[in-house]
Formats: structure tokens, C-alpha cells, sequence
């Protein structure tokens, strides 16, 4: 019980801290002064506290973002935070349903505000996941093969007492360059793409709905840096109680942080050539699963 | 406990209803009702039947209810634990459909003689393909099913579009059924009796005798059947079919007509076939067309704008799903059988979470076209503030196909990627079905949810949809709501559900899979949590439970252990023992009844064995099954008689039914 609401304050409150972090360093690459670090709490306390305006077609209202920030937190909880997982038994496929429901809420959430700018975006994050999906499936499995087990508790487990391997380096790496896409951010921002769509699927939003969101995707961007450090990159291992803890968060900040860098420097694609990019990093997961297959 | 007053009596409920309502001289809404009070009687028999079935253990008598001399058929009931399944199925899904018919099929111009009679002639077709056990009344009544079937396929006979799609039904399912029929006959060539008890020991003698005829008998059963399933490429008339059919026809096709075609799979491949390298060869063929027809069948549905024809080609894909579980289970039954048992157990339930919540969806679209008149998805939009109790029904369906948990869709699909994935490590073509199967998951949650939902139910309400202002009538409305609980149930739910395992043990003979999958299910028996003995664990706290509850069965330990072990042989020589059929020589006597010859197996008869014509190792050492029937038949001496001329040197099957082995006369004098 301690792990759970320890799991989920740490995602839900420790997380905007790292977006500030990250605003912050985008800031700095682009020789801007930038927000405040602790700007991303001030933002989501500012919309909790607005009217909620909603289109006059919606049906669904709230519902959506609610579902979506509780199925992230829900996945957060799967992945080990310090060493060992909030739910020791943590299925990466409940993990991949709950991540892939938490998107659908979101595309579902903007066809229901019948903008057409939603309407767009939301095709946009179906493509955009399409793509990018598998490689996270592709390289969790091969992580699942490797430590002969479905639980990321085991997973993370694997690499401190076997050492590494070619697939698992491969896969890390794939998994990786599709964090980029998975948080939406440049060069693969298609789906809100500000400058086209006005925020696409969010086009509509205000308010404590929109509070949600944004706090769904700080969250969403904590663990997913956590699944990657945690499963692929465990080092330095040998870290127990809250020393590993922090480390972890050490890590989650310098993922982050190039993520950030990433993001900084690069304009946005267009969406065919983001399609053509994921495919090429699929087939490097899948070229490290043939890897995990062969035993290596 | 006999049961057959009880089926017999279901059957003519639904044979009278169909009399009474086609000359009942009343308004629509009245033969509608009284339709339903027939179905109602029909189900409740059912109901019972399969609920003793699955409390006491199958149904089995000995007597045949009548024979038909000439044909060598005899009307032989049997219900066991998989045709209960398949029963309740069929009860729940078509009673929504009935109660659902009654406002809806009031917005037809045809006549309702061509409609409520043949609805309930077509429950009575399916209903008596799963609890007939001889082969020729299983074709009997499957062509019923698919005769009554096609007539309410062309119910708008006016619309050529429909009456295409009819025919190319008919005539697909018709090459289908031949291959059924040759098939079937064949097989009574070799074992004189088209009881399915006593085909499986043919299958056993064919295997060693005559592979290749044996090759080619289950590809007609194959194709026979996959082509009923919709399994692509067979499949083909589905995507016609169920959209010309009314809504709640379009439901019950899908929803568990189109499952005979799996239940014709699970009887000939589970029930017939022994366990050996054939099993093995078909699992491989089941696995890449389950794999083929998921992938195609849902990326086709992605680009249909016609919301019908979209869940129709999600059936196609969800059949798939189904396929490639049973077939990952016949391929893992010589190899392990508790992955075997995961996947059997994975393969069944989804089926029953496709039956509902398919079935639902199908409802769903034709309140659509109920409420906006076109089932053009293009043409809706932002109707679920307008008929909310519809679209709720849809999301929650569509939260079950697309397998979010604690949906229903969730738990089968979860055991298919366990089943598949952990094989991998031996089997790397499931690894690799299974991420196809995971990916393709992707694409049914946003076809389903964001094309489906998305565009029917929200954003803006069209201009020409102004219209409609009001929800579907209670009448409509309810069934939707009963079947979208079962949706939630049924993933609620999983582990008393999945206790259901049992359905893959019993009346299934020793040569068949099924003696293996019950190996491994009896290891796999779901236990309680022990701790502070909380009963059956269920899905209790949502989403995050869910995989907890899972994750703390015994099951899943079973599964690690299975994991971690790959290289470990699970049965001596890493394979189970095949079956052997036993060889006896038997001595043609004179004075059989015309047509007849008869044989005797001679007192020396059968080395080695004592006292039974033979005596067949269970493939699990479970205790070894002795072929008995009319009392005498198996001991030596014992009288068989033989349709036909026996020539010296002949190999034949004398044993009729109720055994498990084969005698077989490999000597006539």
C-alpha cells in the first residue's frame, strides 16, 4: 500500500518538476530566459481552477481525460520505481493496454468535441501509434524473452544478474528513438502540430479537462523513461532503498533532457516521413528480437 | 440424468413457433412477441440442459432416438461440456436478438412470414448442430442452419445488392458443406457408423494406413468449416452477407453462427483426431491462417465506410484470433500441455466474449440505421447525445474488441499473447502470430473505437440527421443493455469463467487433444487465493487488479514455470506417446442379416491383451480405456457385424461406438 501511494505521488507531483527541468533546458538551447522550473505546477493548478468549457456536441465531457490519467498512472504503477514495482507482478501486456487505452481516451476525447482541427489530430495519433507502438511491444517482448518473464520487476532484474546482450542493447536503443514520438514531441509533434492543427485533439479543450491531459502526458513522459532506464539501462547497479530511487530519477531527468535536446533543435516532419522513420526503427526491434531469439 | 425430453422438447418449441408464426393472422408486434415466447421456451430448455451438463458431466445415451436404416445414420444425442458452451451462447445472443427483432423489424415493407419463421427454424439448425452426435444429422441440421440462414440473409428480396450477397453465400457455403459431406463419407466407408465415437478410431487407423487420404479428408473438414467461420480467404461472403441481413439476424451470424464453423473445427481436430504429428502439422496450418486472417481481416475493415460491413470484417479477424489459439494448442498439445490448455482455454473464450460482444455491436449499427435510415458511417456523426443509451452500449462494446481491460476482450486476448509468446521460445511462428496478434489489437482499438464510435456517435450531428432526436425504443434498447453487462461480466468475471476449462475434458475420446489439453488443464486448475479465503478472485478494483488478480492465479505460475523451463521435457522423450491402434484378426461367420457380414474376433485373437479386443494406452497414463458398446462387442468372440462385403486381408473397424480404441481386422478368413 506504502509502494502504491508512493508511486502514484511521485508520479503525479515529482513529474511536472522534470517538465519544468525540461522547459528549462529547452530554453537555455534556444538562448531564451525561459518559464520558471516549477511553471508546469503553476500551469496545471491555473486550469484546475478555470470553468470548463466544453463544445456543445460533447458527450463523453470529462470522461476521457479522467480514464486517460488513470490508466497512466495505473501502467506507472506496473514498472519498478526503486527496485522493486508498485504491483510486484506487473504484465507488460496490461502495461501496453493501459498505455494504449490512455491514447484512444485522447483521440476519442477530441473527436468528441466535433472540432474538425481534432478531428485531424486524432487521425494523426492514430498513424503516429501505429508505428510507434510496436516498437515498444517489439522491444518489451524481447526484454520478456530474455528474462523469461512478462513482469517488469523480472525484467529489470535480468540485466543486473546476467549481464547484457546484443538484443537487449538494440532494443534499448530502439525503444529509445520511438520515446520521442510516444511524447508527442519534435521532430514528431503531429498529432497537436500547433502551428497546423492549434494543439489538434486538445484544439477544443479548457479547464480541469485539459488540466488532466496535461498531467496525463507529464505523467506518461515519467514513465516511459522509466520503463526504458529501468528495463533496458539498469546501471549502475547495486542500489537499494531510496539511493536507487533517486538515481532512477537521475536517469528519468537526463532521458529527459535528451529528449528535450531533441526536440529543441529539430522542425517537425511531415507525417509520411515520420511513418517511413518508425518503420526503419521497427525493424530494429524486431532485428533484436531476432537477437534474443537466437540466444543472443 | 436424462436430458433428451428436454432438447427434444426445446426443438419442437422452436419447430411449432416457426408453424405458429407463419400463419398467425396478427400485427407485426404480436407475432414478434409470440416468436420470442417460442424462443423463450426453447432457450429456458437449453438452459437447463447446459447448466446440468456443466454441474453433472455430459450427456451421453446410449440409444439412438431412430436410425435411417439405408443411410447407416442414427439420431444419437450427446451433450457435453463444449456443446454447452455453444449452447448458452447461442440461448443468450439469440434471445437480445429475438427481443430486439420486435421493434426493429417493424421498419421492413416484407412480409414477416419470411422472417420470424425462419428465425426460429434457424436457432433449431444451430441448436441441433451442437448436441447431435452422429455426423450425418450434424450435416442434416448444418444445412439447415445455412438454408434458413441464406433466407434471411435475402430478406429484402427487392434489393439486388442483398440478393447478390445471398447467393454468393449460398454458393460458398454450399462448396464448403460438399467437402463436408465427401469428407464425411469417407470416413463411413472405413468405420460403417457416422458416429463421431466411433470416426475417431479411423482417424487413428488412417494415420499409420493412409496418411495421405487421412491429409485429405481434414482439408475438406477444413475448408468446410473454415469457410463457415469466415476465415480468410474462405470467408469471402461475409463481408456481404451481414450487412444485407436485418440487424439482429446480422448478430446472431456473427455472434455464434459464424462459431459452428470453430465448433466443426474443435469436434473433428480436438474430438477425432489423435494426438501425433498430424495434430502438430494442422496446429501449424490453423496458426498461420488464424495469424493471416486477423491481420487481413482487420486492416480491411480500417478502410469501410459501411458501419456493418466494418464489424463484419472485424469478425473475420476476430475468428482469426480464434483460429490461431485452437491451432497454437493442437500444436503445443504434443510439446506442453499446460501451454496447450492456455491456449485451448484462450481460443473458447474468446469465442464466447466475441459472441457477445459482436453481437452487440451488430445491435448497435442497427439502431444506426433504425434511428438515420443508412448505414453509411460517412453519413453519421455526434449521435450519442441523441440516442446516449446506444452509444454507451457501443463503447462499452468496443472497449471489449479492442481488449481493454477489465472488459471481456481483455482476458482472452491476454491468454492468446501468453500462450503465443512463451511458445515462442519453441515455436518461434507463434512468437511471431502473436506479435502480429498484438499489433493487430492496436488496429481493432482504433478502427473499432475511433472509426466506429468515433464517427457514428461523436463530434457533430449531420445536417440530414437532424431528425433524430430520440434514443431507440425500450424494446431495443434493453437487449443492447443486457448484452453490454455480459460484456463487462465476462471480463469481471474471468477466473469462475475460465474454470469453464473443464468443457475441453469430458466426452472427448483419449486419441483426441483433448485428453492432452485436459492433462494440462488439470494442472492448471484455477485455485482459490488462500488468503483469508476471499473466494474466487475477480477483477475487483478495476483496471490495475485486473492484471494483479491474473497474475496471483495458479495459472500463471504454471505458465513462469513453463517460461523458465523451455528445454524441460515434459513427458519422457520430450513428446507424448502416440496412440497405437491395436491389430486382431477376426473370423467372417455365416448368417448375417442381408447385407451384413459377420465377424468374430476368434478366442485367440489379439495377443497379449486379456480378455478386452483391445486395451489402448491413455496418452497421459490417465487409466487406459476399454472399448465397450453392445456389452459383448471386445471380448473375445465377440459378434461384430459388418456392412458390405468383406474381402480376406481387408483392415476394417468393427468396434461401433462408445470406445475409445480401434479393433481393427487386419485378417478375414
Amino acid at each position: 500500500m506504502f509502494r502504491i501511494v508512493a508511486t502514484i505521488g511521485i508520479l503525479l507531483f515529482l513529474s511536472p518538476l522534470i517538465e519544468g527541468i525540461l522547459r528549462k533546458f529547452k530554453a537555455l538551447v534556444h538562448s531564451r530566459i525561459g518559464p520558471p522550473l516549477l511553471q508546469p505546477y503553476w500551469d496545471i493548478l491555473k486550469l484546475l481552477g478555470k470553468d470548463d468549457v466544453r463544445s456543445p456536441h460533447a458527450l463523453l465531457g470529462p470522461l476521457p481525460s479522467w480514464l486517460a490519467l488513470a490508466a497512466l498512472l495505473a501502467a506507472g504503477l506496473l514498472v519498478p520505481l526503486g527496485t522493486a514495482s508498485a504491483f510486484a507482478g506487473g504484465d507488460l501486456f496490461l502495461f501496453l493496454y493501459l498505455v494504449g487505452f490512455a491514447s484512444v481516451c485522447t483521440m476519442l476525447a477530441g473527436m468528441d468535441s466535433g472540432s474538425p482541427y481534432a478531428f485531424l489530430g486524432a487521425g494523426r495519433e492514430m498513424m503516429t501509434s501505429f508505428v510507434v507502438e510496436p516498437v515498444l511491444f517489439v522491444a518489451l517482448i524481447t526484454a520478456a524473452l530474455k528474462s523469461h518473464s512478462f513482469r517488469f520487476a523480472d525484467m529489470a532484474f535480468f540485466q543486473q544478474v546476467s549481464g547484457t546482450s546484443v538484443s537487449m542493447v538494440i532494443s534499448g536503443a530502439a525503444l529509445l528513438l520511438a520515446i520521442q514520438a510516444q511524447l508527442s514531441k519534435l521532430p514528431f509533434d503531429i498529432p497537436e502540430a500547433e502551428g497546423e492543427l492549434m494543439g489538434g485533439v486538445f484544439a477544443e479543450m479548457s479547464g480541469p479537462t485539459f488540466a488532466m491531459y496535461r498531467w496525463g502526458f507529464i505523467v506518461k513522459q515519467v514513465v516511459f523513461a522509466l520503463v526504458l532506464t529501468q528495463i533496458f539501462f539498469p546501471w549502475p547497479l547495486g542500489l537499494t532503498g531510496l539511493w536507487a530511487v533517486i538515481a532512477q530519477i537521475v536517469k528519468v531527468l537526463l532521458v529527459a533532457v535528451a529528449v528535450g535536446l531533441v526536440d529543441a533543435v529539430n522542425p517537425r516532419l511531415r507525417i509520411d516521413q515520420a511513418v517511413v522513420y518508425y518503420f526503419g526503427v521497427v525493424l530494429m526491434a524486431l532485428v533484436g528480437l531476432v537477437f534474443a531469439l537466437v540466444g543472443a | 440424468m436424462n436430458l433428451t425430453p428436454y432438447i427434444l422438447f426445446s426443438l419442437a418449441a422452436l419447430f411449432v413457433g416457426a408453424a405458429a408464426t407463419l400463419t398467425m393472422p396478427y400485427s407485426k408486434r404480436t407475432i414478434g412477441w409470440v416468436s420470442l415466447a417460442f424462443q423463450t421456451m426453447a432457450g429456458a430448455g437449453f438452459l437447463y440442459v447446459a447448466l446440468q451438463v456443466l454441474a453433472h458431466g455430459t450427456f451421453n445415451p446410449e440409444r439412438p432416438l431412430f436410425t435411417v436404416a439405408g443411410l447407416g445414420a442414427a439420431f444419437l444425442l450427446k451433450v457435453d461440456a463444449l456443446s454447452a458452451v455453444f449452447l448458452l451462447a447461442i440461448t443468450v445472443v439469440s434471445w437480445a436478438a429475438g427481443l430486439y427483432s420486435i421493434e426493429y423489424i417493424k421498419h421492413y415493407k416484407e412480409s414477416l412470414a419470411r422472417y420470424y419463421p425462419l428465425f426460429l427454424l434457424f436457432l433449431l439448425g444451430m441448436y441441433g448442430v451442437v448436441v447431435v452426435r452422429d455426423l450425418f444429422f450434424f450435416i442434416v441440421f448444418w444445412e439447415f442452419m445455412t438454408l434458413t440462414s441464406y433466407g434471411l440473409v435475402v430478406y429484402e428480396w427487392g434489393n439486388r445488392t442483398n440478393v447478390n450477397a445471398g447467393f454468393k453465400y449460398f454458393l460458398m457455403t454450399h462448396i464448403g458443406t460438399a467437402g463436408i459431406i465427401v469428407a464425411a463419407n469417407t470416413l463411413y466407408h472405413y468405420s460403417q457408423s457416422f458416429d463421431l465415437e466411433s470416426l475417431a478410431p479411423v482417424m487413428a487407423l488412417l494415420r499409420s494406413d493412409n496418411p495421405a487420404l487421412l491429409h485429405t479428408i481434414l482439408l475438406l473438414f477444413f475448408i468446410g468449416f473454415a469457410t463457415k467461420a469466415g476465415i480468410f480467404p474462405f470467408g469471402d461472403w461475409l463481408p456481404d452477407a451481414h450487412p444485407a441481413a436485418p440487424a439482429p439476424v446480422s448478430a446472431i451470424l456473427s455472434g455464434v453462427m459464424i462459431k459452428m464453423g470453430i465448433y466443426g473445427i474443435l469436434r473433428v481436430f480436438l474430438g477425432m483426431l489423435p494426438v501425433s504429428g498430424f495434430s502438430s502439422t494442422w496446429g501449424n496450418i490453423f496458426a498461420v491462417f488464424g495469424t493471416i486472417s486477423l491481420f487481413i481481416g482487420t486492416m480491411t475493415a480500417m478502410f469501410q465506410h459501411d458501419a456493418k460491413r466494418v464489424l463484419a470484417f472485424h469478425s473475420i479477424g476476430q475468428n482469426g484470433y480464434i483460429l490461431l489459439a485452437i491451432g497454437a494448442g493442437l500444436l503445443l498439445a504434443p510439446v506442453s500441455p499446460p501451454l496447450c490448455a492456455i491456449a485451448l482455454v484462450a481460443g473458447l473464450y474468446h469465442l464466447v466474449n466475441h459472441a457477445m460482444f459482436k453481437s452487440l455491436l451488430f445491435l448497435t449499427a442497427g439502431s444506426l440505421q433504425y434511428k438515420t435510415g443508412t448505414r453509411d458511417l460517412d453519413r453519421m456523426g455526434g449521435l450519442g447525445k441523441y440516442m446516449p443509451l446506444t452509444a454507451a452500449a457501443a463503447i462499452v462494446a468496443a472497449l471489449g474488441i479492442s481488449g481493454v481491460p477489465p472488459f471481456n476482450g481483455f482476458a482472452s486476448k491476454w491468454l492468446i499473447y501468453h500462450g503465443t509468446v512463451t511458445a515462442g521460445l519453441h515455436t518461434p511462428i507463434l512468437l511471431l502470430a502473436g506479435l502480429i496478434a498484438l499489433f493487430t489489437s492496436l488496429l481493432t482499438m482504433a478502427s473499432v473505437m475511433v472509426k466506429y464510435v468515433g464517427l457514428a456517435f461523436l463530434g457533430q450531428r449531420l445536417p440530414h440527421n437532424q431528425g433524430v432526436e430520440r434514443d431507440v425504443p425500450a424494446g431495443m434498447a434493453l437487449p443492447q443493455f443486457l448484452l453490454a453487462a455480459l460484456v463487462l461480466l465476462q471480463g469481471v468475471l474471468v477466473v469462475p469463467i475460465v474454470r469453464l476449462h473443464r468443457v475441453l475434458q469430458p466426452g472427448v475420446p483419449a486419441g483426441g487433444i483433448g485428453g492432452a489439453g485436459a492433462g494440462g488443464l488439470a494442472v492448471l486448475e484455477v485455485r482459490r487465493v488462500e488468503a483469508g479465503g476471499d473466494g474466487p478472485v475477480v477483477f475487483r478494483r478495476g483496471a490495475v487488479a485486473a492484471g494483479r488478480a491474473l497474475l496471483r492465479q495458479q495459472l500463471l505460475q504454471d505458465l513462469q514455470a513453463e517460461f523458465q523451463h523451455p528445454d524441460r521435457p515434459l513427458h519422457p522423450g520430450g513428446r507424448l506417446p502416440e496412440l497405437e491402434a491395436a491389430q486382431g484378426q477376426e473370423t467372417v461367420l455365416g448368417g448375417a442379416p442381408a447385407g451384413h457380414r459377420q465377424l468374430a474376433v476368434p478366442a485367440a485373437g489379439l495377443p497379449g491383451r486379456q480378455g478386452a479386443g483391445a486395451v489402448l494406452p491413455h496418452p497421459l497414463g490417465l487409466p487406459p480405456v476399454v472399448p465397450a458398446v453392445d456389452g459383448d462387442r471386445g471380448r473375445r468372440g465377440a459378434v461384430h457385424h459388418v456392412r458390405g462385403a468383406v474381402t480376406p486381408g481387408e483392415r476394417r473397424i468393427v468396434s461401433r461406438s462408445g470406445g475409445h480404441g480401434a479393433v481393427i481386422v487386419s485378417n478375414i478368413r
